[in-house]
Order: C-alpha cells, then structure tokens, then sequence
C-alpha cells in the first residue's frame, strides 16, 4: 500500500498579489465550473484504491474562491476514489477576503481539518504595498471565525522586509497574531521574483527594499518572540507548536511520494518527477478529450533523488540522516561531498551529530550556501 | 616583364575611407579575380578578425595586369594594415613600393592616419596620388577636402582625383595616373641579390612564405640566400608572385615583388625589414630602416581553468609562429596562478591575440590590464626594465623612473579645442603644436606617456569630441617620471595581478576607484573582506564588503523542486568563474577593474 500526500491545485485568485510569481488566474465563472470538471476527470484518471492517502492539500491561488457546490464535488471525489489514512490531515488554504462563517461551517463538515490563512500583515499600508485584496480587520475576522468554526489546527502566513516595514509594525502584526489560537505559522521573507509586479517597481526604483540589517533585526526578533508563545521552527520558513508541523509539507521536504492534480500540479513517485500544463485552458480541453494533463516528467538517477533528499531535508531543523539516504538511494553522500561537508561545518553553516547532518541557525539564513555544496 | 612597365604601389587612408573596396575595383578593373568572388566585398582582407573589425593587420600583396594605351603593365599592389600598432610594417610594405594612393573620405576631409600615412610615405620617398573618395554620398564636401589637401599636404588642386570607388567612378582614371604618375622601379638584375622582407607567414606545410620587394639581382630556387641581420643562410625552394594563392615561377627580379619559400622553420627567423642577400656574393650594407620589433604593452594571461595551462602555452607558441611581435615569458602569479606575460605592439595587436587564442584555441582567459615597459634606475647603480608592475623595486632602491612617451596627433572639428586641450592636460600632456586644417578643423600635436594613451584615452576622446576626432601616434622615447606602484590588498593580502604603476599625483584618485569598483564586483562572502590600495607601504583609500548574512529561497514546496535545482545549478556555474585569492572568491572581472576609470 502506498502511503500518499495529494495536493489539489486551485489556480484562481480574484487579483493577483504583486510579489506573487505563481500559477494563478483571475476568477470566471464559466472556467471555474469547467475547471472542476477537469479536475474530477483527472482525479478518476489517476487516482486509485491502491494510495492509502494521509494528507490532502487544496493550495493555490486561492481555494477559498471556489464556490461550495464545487468544492463539495472534488472532495467527494476524493473520497470516493481513494483509501484515507485515519489520521488524515486536511488542508484549506485561505484568503480572508473570500471566507465567511458558511464556508468554513462547510469546510468543517467536508471533513477538513486545517485552515491555513493567507494574512501577510496586519498593517493596512503594507497589506496593499503587497497588493492584498483584503484589510487587516478582515484578516483578524477571518482568524476569528476559523477558531469559532472549530478548527483546531490553524495556520497564518506571514510576510516580512516589506519595504518600510518597521521592527514595531512587524511586532505588532506578530503579537496580535500570537495572542490568538494559531498552531502553525510560516513567516516568509518577502522576495523579488523576475517577473512579478513588485519586482518591476523594485527595478524601476519606485521601492526601496528593506535594508539587510532591519531584515536580519526582524528574522532575530522573531525567533525570540515565537520562543515566548511556544512556537518553534522545524524548516527554514515554517514554525509549529509541537505536534502541529505541517505534515502535508514535510512529505515534501522529506522526499516521500505525492500526487497532485490540477494546472501545473507537480507529482513525485518513486524516482519519477512530473508535471501538468500550468495552462488552464490546455489542462481543460486534454480533459475533454480523455488525454493526461501531463507535460513533463523526469526520471531521478540515484545520485540525482540523493541530491534532492539532502537539499530538501536540510531545509529542517532535524536535518539529514546521512544512513537514510544511503538506504533510500544507495549513494554514500559522505564519500562524494566529504570535502564540502568538512567546509561547511568549518564554516559553521551546518553542525554534524553521528551521522545527521543539519544547519546552524547562521546556516538557515544561507541554505543557498550549503545546498549549493552539493551541486 | 621590362622594368618600365612594373608598377608597385600601396593604398594609405584614415580607418574607413574606401581603401580595401578601392583595392577590390582595381582587382575587377584588372580581371584579376572572378566577379562573385568581389561581390563578397573586401576580398583582401582574409582573417575573419579583419573583416569583422574592418581592419587590415597582415599584408595582401596581389598582382595585376593592366593594359593601357595598347602596352601591358604590372601593378603590385600591397594592401597596408590599418592601425596604429602596425606603424612600423606599413613603414616597411611603403618601402617596398615607388608610389601610394593617399585615400581621403569626402565626407570626412583629413584626419589622424591620413596625416600619419602622409608623413611614412613621404619618408619613404614616395610619389603620391592624392584621391577624394566617395564623392556619390550627399555629405561629400569635395571643394572642402580640396582645399585640406591643398593647404594642409600641399597637394597641387589639379593632382587630386576624384573618385567614388563604390560606384566605380574614376576608377579608370585613377589607374592610369598610377601608370603616368607613379615612377616605374629602378634596379639591376646583373647585381648581388638585395630584397626587402616586408611581411611574412608561416604554412605548416612549407615553412615561412617571405613577403618581399627585389631591389637588385634575382632571386631563383636552389640558390641560398643570407639573412642580413641574424646571417642564417637558407636555400630557395620557390619563389613566385601573389594573385589570391602563391604562383611559382622561374624567378624574381628587380623590381619586382613576391615570395620565397626557403625552409624557414619560424617567422621570426624572416624578420620584417631584415634584408635577403645572396649567400654567395653578399652586398654590403643592408637596406635602411631595419629595426627589431619590441613589444610596447605587455599584460599577464592565464588560463581560467589551471589545466589549460599547457594549451595555453602550446597556443602561444603557434601564434608565435606566424606573429614574431608576440612574445611571452611563463608567469607565476599568486593570485592567478602559472600563466604567461605576453608583450605585444599595442592594445589593438593584445586584444587580437586575446581574441584568437579564446576564439580560434579555445582557451578561455584571464587577462590583467596592459601596461607599458618603465625603465627603472636603482639606487645601486642598475637600470631595469620593468615589464610588470609586481616585479617594480621598493620605493627605497629607485633612484628615478622613466616610461615611455609618444607624440600624439590628434584632429578634430575645431568646437571640441576645450574638451581636447583639457582631456590631454588631464593624462599629462604637453601640448607642441595646434594648426588649423581649415577654418573647422584642427590639429593637434601632443606629447603624452604611452600608459596614459593605452588605458582609456581614446574611448574619453571619442566621448568629449562625439566621436569627430581621430588620433594616431608614435613613440619618442622614454622620459623621466614620478611614478608609484599602487598596490590593492583584498582581505589584508596585496593581489599582484592587480598592480598598477600610476604617476604620484594619481595614485589616490585611481586607488580610491578601483577599491570602489571592486567593492561592486567581488560578492559577498561569509566575512568581512577590506579592500585596500596601497602605495609604499601607506593606505590610501578603503572600502569594506560587509559579510553575506543571508541568501536563502524561502519557499520550497512541491512545485517548486525543479526550479530550485536549476537555481543551484546556475550558482554552481557562477561560482566557477571564481579565482580563489586567499579566502576571499574575486570573479575575474575584477582583473580588468582597474582598465577603465570613471
């Protein structure tokens, strides 16, 4: 029996945030029906009694768009097609500026368990130098009523080094978010993407970026406070209380297999990695017409699916264990990058315990550094 | 052939006046080569670096036969290079010749070459045919040029030609005047053997093929001949003239101009200038205006990759071979690692052969900025020759230092006089002379150090002048100097790849520019690195990168796996392109930081 996570790729959004440089499309109405229809055929194409599965994930874009009778649809789908582990996690990602108290009543009953809040900050001037559709209060409401709804396991994301972020501001989003029940939080420094709205201003000088030390300020001043509340940090961008990491995520990070359906779904099985178009139309007339969504797919050497392993696990605290990787993949990463290993520790990028491997809390700020060692 | 009927000239303009498509008409005129073959345009100039920069850098010697007024006559036409750098090679290819077409744009009237070529022709005693060319475009200003010629060059106003070698008007005429004007050759074929080498090549199949003008005797295979200037005596295998491909025949006589093919194993053994003699009745005294070529920039070149070494070398060696003003000597640098210093004519003769050894060897390069030779007297007495700014003594043994100079022409439209006068007073020059052409254009004569003209003098000269001004120039020797190693320290260690020798009173301004560059061009590191330039032992400028502190892809989910190892992938390559310089990482661009100034 294969043990699965499966994401569900839901590629609208009602506007597209200026940092944003993934998939996603401004909603209509006539493709979103559409695009539910080709997501249910291609969940009949592909998945089976033989996954046992014990994470689903509706990211996005914004899943919370969708309307109800939709939603309804593809996780009855789901459920009808496939074998679910008992302890099944069940993520929604949500923008507060889409959610109400019905939607989340729904949600609740459709057997999802893990509300993941797309709140960015909750300071109105930064919220729409981001490009948000939605204001701080909103934000707060939607936190609100996701707790009144009865969801246990709640997670927010948010967003620092927005320029002219100031350390109180970002103080103030972190304590008024901590000071309600939350139980996970990804805090992402804010990135200028080529391609993206914000990159162009940032390029054309119309915004300053924040400067590397306040930045630094932040990260530091973050970890103190979550300490505090009881949150810490298990991968370079994600915080848990204990017991609530991710585990949809950490199928990523730890290599394991995952299936995922919709527009520019990404999949990984066995030594296999593939990909759907991320063109919408594209994915919903190969549906029409019965044909696989899938554009490209590569198979992983050993020393390939070795790499990836320890680039992917090092992004954790817990870090890599360089046994397991021999046994997954037969490749001794310890005879081909002992060199660059002894560099890294003597650079105090990554500190070594028999034989796992893992970043310093200067190595986390320099993943790039360390995983570069192993390319 | 009698003597009356040989014709050997040279065709001498400014950059980009018409000489070669003025070359390519007198070839269609002479049906000296098939018609498509002209289509390609400037058929003379061979290497695929010539076409591409327009310029000509070796010599194409071609014969052709024309028939005017019912008598057939032979015209040697010897195709000059084109720059600065190869002064001396035109000087010898003139000497080879009785005549020269001087060339001048009709849109451009006078500039810096045209005068340069002017005087080595005139040195050589030449006749010369004055001609305006490209009359057909709407920008001519022929009465102007006219006059240019008349009042600078002193050119009689019914001498000059008109003509538009583009269009092919004139063309005839230019060529008879070639015929009337131009004195046949004088010499005699009863004489000892004397020959002019005025260019040469190497062929891996039959050794050195000597370019040369016969001035007496005759020169036939089986005979051996003697070079003049080393005594190295060789046997003639072939000899014969050119005509797009080498055509043997029985002899060569004087006044004539051809090849030999003798068994010379290097180029450098058929030095231009040197003069051939018969091994076996040897004239005298040999022909004038013989000199060794020495390397006037050199620069430091290393293999990016250390195990291009030995390909480097190898490189070099065949370069050599076909180009004696090359010369390179190993070099070990600290930072860079084994590579060689290379001495070359000029930055054009560098760039070139930096181009053909990435381009046509395929070894990619680390090039540090040229400098010039310094002569450098020592406190004990001694007098060296400084070809590299790291092997410059300690301040504490010189006694004085000398760099070499050059006299500098320079025209321009006269609205840039300020602009010029304050640039050239800017890169320590003195101004000997300023005449005006015609009431819009001027002339400068300037001296000027040598390393002042090769850093950036021409890029500032085009930009303060918008590009209307030409230069040209030629050495003079070397003068005493108040110069100063300036040395850069990266992380507290001195880099010797990145020495510079500037005069006393730059050395602040230019280490204060390039530790600023370079504070732009070497990433961020884990630590702290400081960058330094020194002179004597004393900081004079600094700057500080500050440690890299955080670089790290904050999202990594699902999707985004791939794209994150293409990523890393494109950082793995970007780091190779890193010299490891102590602990600190300098990307080779940093080498050539200290090139230009703000």
């Amino acid at each position: 029996m294969n043990k699965i996570a499966l994401y569900i790729h839901i590629p609208f959004c009602i506007k597209k945030c200026l940092y944003c440089d993934f998939h996603s499309f401004r909603f209509d109405v006539s493709l979103f029906h559409q695009y539910t229809l080709a997501l249910i055929k291609e969940l009949e194409l592909r998945l089976n009694r033989d996954y046992s599965v014990k994470s689903i994930y509706l990211g996005g874009g914004t899943p919370s768009i969708l309307p109800l009778e939709n939603l309804e649809r593809i996780v009855n789908t789901i459920y009808r097609l496939t074998k679910l582990e008992e302890n099944l996690e069940f993520t929604i990602e949500v923008n507060p500026g889409t959610i109400n108290e019905e939607k989340l009543m729904v949600y609740k009953n459709l057997g999802i368990n893990r509300i993941s809040i797309g709140i960015q900050s909750l300071i109105d001037k930064e919220l729409k130098l981001l490009g948000r559709i939605h204001s701080s209060s909103e934000a707060l409401t939607a936190l609100d009523i996701s707790v009144k709804a009865g969801f246990s396991n709640i997670n927010v994301d948010l967003i620092y080094g927005i320029p002219n972020q100031t350390l109180e501001s970002w103080k103030d989003t972190l304590e008024k978010i901590l000071k309600r029940y939350i139980t996970h939080l990804s805090i992402y420094g804010l990135m200028y993407e080529p391609g993206t709205l914000l990159y162009k201003s940032f390029i054309r000088g119309k915004i300053t970026p924040m400067p590397e030390d306040l930045e630094l300020e932040i990260f530091n001043t973050t970890q103190e406070i979550l300490d505090k509340y009881g949150f810490s940090w298990y991968e370079i961008s994600n915080y848990a209380k204990d017991g609530y990491e991710c585990r949809h995520n950490l199928t990523y990070w730890k290599g394991e297999e995952y299936l995922g359906f919709g527009s520019s779904a990404h999949s990984l099985m066995g030594n296999v990695r593939y990909s759907n178009t991320p063109n919408i139309k594209a994915y919903i007339e190969l549906l029409n017409r019965g044909k696989s969504p899938k554009i490209w797919s590569e198979k992983l050497s050993p020393f390939e699916r070795a790499k990836e392993l320890v680039i992917l696990g090092l992004r954790l605290r817990d870090g890599i264990s360089l046994s397991d990787i021999y046994m997954k993949t037969g490749i001794d990463i310890e005879e081909i990058f002992g060199r660059n290993i002894e560099k890294l520790i003597s650079q105090e990028l990554i500190y070594r315990r028999g034989d796992k491997i893992a970043l310093t809390d200067k190595g986390r700020l320099l993943g790039n550094l360390v995983f570069g060692e192993f390319f | 052939m009698k003597l009356l009927n040989i014709r050997n000239f040279s065709i001498i303009a400014h950059i980009d006046h018409g000489k070669s498509t003025l070359a390519d008409r007198f070839l269609e005129k002479t049906n000296s080569m098939p018609k498509k073959k002209i289509a390609e345009e400037q058929v003379l100039d061979q290497m695929d670096l010539e076409r591409e920069r327009g310029i000509t850098i070796k010599s194409h010697p071609v014969r052709m036969y024309y028939v005017l007024d019912d008598e057939e006559y032979e015209l040697h036409l010897i195709d000059t290079p084109g720059h600065v750098d190869f002064s001396y090679e035109v000087s010898r290819s003139l000497a080879a010749c009785e005549g020269a077409i001087l060339v001048v744009d009709a849109t451009q009237g006078i500039e810096a070459q045209t005068l340069a070529n002017y005087n080595l022709a005139l040195e050589n005693g030449l006749t010369l045919i004055p001609v305006i060319n490209k009359i057909d475009l709407p920008g001519a200003e022929v009465e102007r040029v006219k006059k240019q010629l008349v009042d600078s060059l002193g050119f009689l106003e019914e001498e000059i030609l008109l003509v538009s070698a583009k269009e092919g008007i004139g063309v005839d005429e230019l060529l008879r005047a070639i015929i009337e004007r131009i004195p046949p050759p004088n010499g005699d074929i009863n004489k000892s053997l004397e020959a002019l080498i005025f260019d040469a090549y190497f062929d891996p199949y039959r050794g050195v093929v000597v370019y040369t003008r016969i001035f007496n005797g005759t020169v036939k295979r089986g005979m051996n001949i003697k070079m003049m200037s080393t005594g190295a005596v060789y046997e003639v295998d072939e000899v014969g003239y050119f005509s797009f491909g080498l055509h043997p025949t029985e002899f060569l006589v004087a006044g004539e101009v051809g090849y030999i093919i003798a068994n010379i194993k290097n180029v450098k053994d058929a030095q231009v200038g040197d003069t051939i003699t018969d091994a076996n009745s040897p004239i005298e005294k040999p022909l004038p205006g013989f000199k060794r070529i020495k390397p006037m920039v050199y620069c430091g070149l290393f293999p990016q990759e250390s195990n291009q070494y030995e390909d480097l070398r190898e490189s070099l060696e065949k370069l050599q071979l076909n180009d004696p003003a090359l010369v390179f000597e190993p070099e070990n640098s600290e930072a860079l690692g084994p590579g060689f210093r290379c001495g070359f004519l000029g930055t054009l003769h560098m760039e070139i052969v930096e181009e053909r050894l990435e381009r046509e060897y395929g070894v990619k390069l680390v090039a540090t900025a040229p400098n010039v030779v310094y002569r450098v007297y020592t406190k004990d007495g001694s007098i060296l020759e400084i070809n590299n700014p790291s092997q410059f003594p300690n301040y504490g043994l010189v006694e004085k230092v000398e760099e070499p100079y050059v006299k500098v022409s320079i025209i321009s439209p006269s609205e840039f006089i300020g602009p010029i006068m304050e640039l050239c007073l800017g890169k320590r020059g003195t101004l000997i002379e300023m005449n005006y052409i015609d009431p819009m254009k001027v002339v400068f004569i300037y001296e000027l150090p040598l390393s002042e003209v090769i850093f950036d003098f021409f890029d500032k000269l085009k930009s303060v002048t918008r590009g209307y001004a030409s230069l040209d120039y030629e050495p003079i020797g070397f003068k005493e100097s108040d110069l100063v190693r300036l040395e850069i320290l990266v992380k507290g260690e001195t880099v010797d790849a990145l020495s510079i020798i500037v005069h006393r009173d730059e050395a602040e301004r230019r280490g204060r520019e390039i530790v600023k560059k370079l504070r732009t061009l070497i990433p961020r590191q884990l630590f702290e690195i400081p960058l330094q330039a020194s002179v004597n032992g004393k900081i004079i400028a600094r700057e500080n990168i500050p440690p890299l502190k955080k670089n790290v892809l904050q999202k990594c989910y699902g999707g985004d796996v791939t794209r994150k190892k293409k990523l890393l992938e494109k950082q793995k390559e970007g780091k190779k392109r890193l010299k490891q310089i102590g602990q600190v990482e300098v990307p080779q661009e940093a080498f050539l930081a200290i090139l230009k100034s703000e």
